[in-house]
């Protein structure tokens, strides 16, 4: 078949390194041919399959072992156990810019991190006009990388991954950067590549892209597979289990003592509990957001049925909206308002999200009860502008 | 289940996979010519006189040792016509080339860790590029020293030339395998840069680069041939001294034979421990 990687049981254990003595035994082993002493399981037994034109995602909270997952594909990591075949150019995108020397100009850092990806001079000069479009960055090409924006570095390291068209491009989070118009022109490339025939393995924390790009995930929990099926599925199911586990630590606060993300408080028109507000009248969420960095996080909003489906979501960032620091620099307050609200009478549910200030990662999630009273005999959730005419 | 060596070396090849083989080899001397590139301009980069620091080293301890030994000892050389500056001058280039090569050859990886952490690519061309670009700034001194000795009316035989050009290569394949050992090694153990220091210091000694060995005592002559360096510096010296390169060439080809397996060994155990650099660095 059409299969472009294929993973048997495949196993990494990492040695212990973080001792002289330990390097020196793990050397030792190498040298003899030895196997190594692990220290730490990084994966277990790990069966995947990619096809042509495929698109995977991986999801797992930090530590479960993507990164290492996706090296291992890569060729960096060698596996302990296990085979693995690749049938094609594989282009690993692991961090936009790596290679880039802040030293050299835009252009020289290109020719370096295209040869890096395997292309040679004469094929990264016909390449470098399309390089510069991607990028666009104007004039600044000839410029050292270090008076780059951040946003500038990540536009050229895309660019340059984009022009080397492999048969499979691995990629972790590193699609949700850069600004927005940036971001469309990314998914828009990446959703070319994958009608052209493309594999894509996408690593992310952000289940908007796993579900917009992958048809597949995959779950990856303690170096294991968790789950493994249609990206809505899996990633439905890993948000469920993470909310879970999100509550029982947001129990003890344990989620802002650990510097992550979190949503201090929500409210619906200044109730904590939840609000009953009669239909087209005005509700106001409100709330505060955690930010461990102390920069102005991202909120987002939804607003659901009382029995999960969603209705309508936003996020601050979408409207450009700024958060405001309270008098804590790491306490950051929103309030959205939402006039005539059409929600016909029922039972619903507001959710904040605490995303972090590039507003692609979820770490947290609180939700607030909501009613909507009123007379009405229309069918459905929301009323919508209507008006009868004679014809 | 145990992976076989011959399943991941078809991986990594088709990992680098490009269209054709003319392609990859296209690819691989692109990215091992930035490397050379990068290792210049980063050490000399926002400097004045650039490249010309690699040349002012040697001559300035040329001019040192030309005084101590000279002036100072007033040191008598046994025979032959050529002057003490030109009898050091032969050695010292070659020396300096292979020992910066190999220091710098040495951290190439450990000092590009962001590199090899996040990038596959081919890792030796990290430490072949060191030492390149090392020996291209030291044969450059080189060849500058000769033509300011001959240009002062050094007798030197330009015959020799020849010589030279393969002494330096055969230092290179030397340097080359010394520096993918070490700087596979030092990954898993960093006391080996800082071992080297010590090292070279003594080895600049055993090595006749201050004198010829010739006027080494004949009982310990026999264990200093066992530094391969010996091998390179003396018939430099004869091919270009005493315009002897016939003979020269005659001690010259064991240490070329020597240099290259010692080349094939070390990128043996260099691909054998590159497959971990991640799980040491």
């Amino acid at each position: 078949m059409d299969s472009l990687i294929r993973l048997e049981g495949v196993g990494k254990s990492f040695p212990q390194t973080s001792t002289t003595l330990g390097r020196l035994a793990t050397l030792a082993a190498l040298l003899r041919g030895r196997p190594l002493p692990s220290a730490f399981h990084a994966l277990t037994a790990i069966d995947l399959e990619m096809r042509r034109g495929e698109s995977l995602g991986l999801i797992g909270v930090n530590g479960a072992g993507k990164s290492t997952l996706l090296k291992t594909i890569a060729g960096i990591v060698r596996p302990t156990t296990g085979h693995i075949t690749i049938t094609g150019r594989v282009s690993a995108l692991l961090e936009l810019g790596a290679g880039f020397h802040p030293e050299y100009t835009g252009r020289q850092n290109v020719f370096l991190a295209a040869a890096l990806m395997g292309l040679s001079d004469a094929e990264i000069r016909a390449r470098l006009p399309d390089i510069l479009a991607f990028a666009d960055i104007g004039e600044h090409i000839d410029q050292p990388l270090k008076h780059y924006s951040s946003g500038m570095v990540v536009r050229l390291g895309f660019a340059v991954a984009t022009c080397v068209e492999p048969d499979i491009l691995i990629t972790d989070e590193v699609l949700a950067v850069g600004d927005e118009s940036f971001q469309r022109k990314c998914t828009a490339w990446m959703e070319n590549y994958l009608t052209g025939g493309g594999a894509l393995l996408l690593c992310s924390h952000s289940m908007y892209h796993i579900e917009k790009l992958c048809r597949r995930a995959v779950w990856i929990h303690e170096g294991r597979i968790h789950a493994e099926g249609e990206a809505g599925a899996v990633s439905r199911e890993y948000l469920a289990w993470h909310e879970a586990r999100m509550a029982t630590t947001r129990a003890g606060h344990v989620a802002a003592a650990s510097g992550m993300h979190a949503v201090k408080n929500l409210a619906l028109n200044g109730d904590e509990h939840g609000t009953t507000v009669a239909m087209g009248s005005t509700l106001e969420i409100s709330g505060a957001i955690f930010a461990p960095d102390a920069r102005p996080p991202v909120v987002g909003i939804g607003l659901l049925k009382a029995d999960g489906t969603s209705i309508y979501g936003l996020s601050s960032d979408m409207d450009a909206h700024v958060l405001q620091a309270a008098d804590d620099p790491q306490r950051f307050t929103f309030a959205l308002i939402l006039p005539d609200l059409n929600l016909l009478p029922g039972r619903y549910e507001i959710r904040a999200h605490a995303l972090d200030a590039e507003g692609y990662r979820v770490f947290d999630e609180v939700s607030c009860p909501l009613r909507v009273t009123g007379q009405s005999r229309e069918l459905g959730v929301c009323q919508f502008p209507h008006y009868w005419r004679h014809h | 289940m145990k992976t076989s060596r011959r399943e991941v070396s078809t991986r990594l090849e088709s990992t680098m996979k490009a269209p054709s083989p003319f392609a990859r080899v296209a690819a691989t001397r692109t990215l091992l010519l930035g490397f050379v590139r990068r290792e210049l301009s980063n050490r000399y980069a926002g400097t004045l006189l650039g490249g010309l620091w690699a040349f002012g080293q040697p001559v300035l301890m040329l001019a040192i040792y030309a005084f101590v030994f000279r002036s100072v000892f007033k040191v008598q050389l046994p025979d032959g016509n050529a002057s003490f500056v030109a009898l050091v001058a032969c050695a010292l280039w070659p020396w300096m080339a292979f020992q910066e090569a190999v220091q710098g050859g040495t951290t190439a990886i450990t000092n590009n860790a962001e590199l090899v952490r996040k990038i596959f690519f081919p890792y030796e061309l990290l430490v072949i590029a060191a030492v390149l670009a090392n020996f291209a700034l030291h044969f450059a001194g080189f060849l500058a020293v000769l033509l300011v000795l001959g240009l002062l009316g050094e007798p030197l035989h330009p015959g020799g030339l020849m010589v030279v050009a393969l002494a330096w290569s055969v230092t290179l394949i030397l340097a080359l395998g010394f520096a993918l050992i070490t700087s596979a090694l030092q990954v898993a153990i960093k006391d080996v840069a800082p071992a080297l220091g010590p090292f070279f210091m003594l080895m600049f000694y055993a090595t006749p680069v201050l004198y010829p060995l010739s006027l080494v005592p004949e009982a310990i002559r026999p264990w200093m041939e066992l530094n391969p360096l010996v091998h390179i510096v003396e018939p430099i010296r004869a091919a270009l001294l005493d315009g002897a390169g016939a003979s020269a060439l005659s001690t010259l080809w064991p240490v070329a034979v020597g240099a290259a397996v010692v080349l094939v060994l070390a990128r043996l155990l260099f691909r054998r421990l590159s497959a971990y650099f991640q799980d040491f660095l």
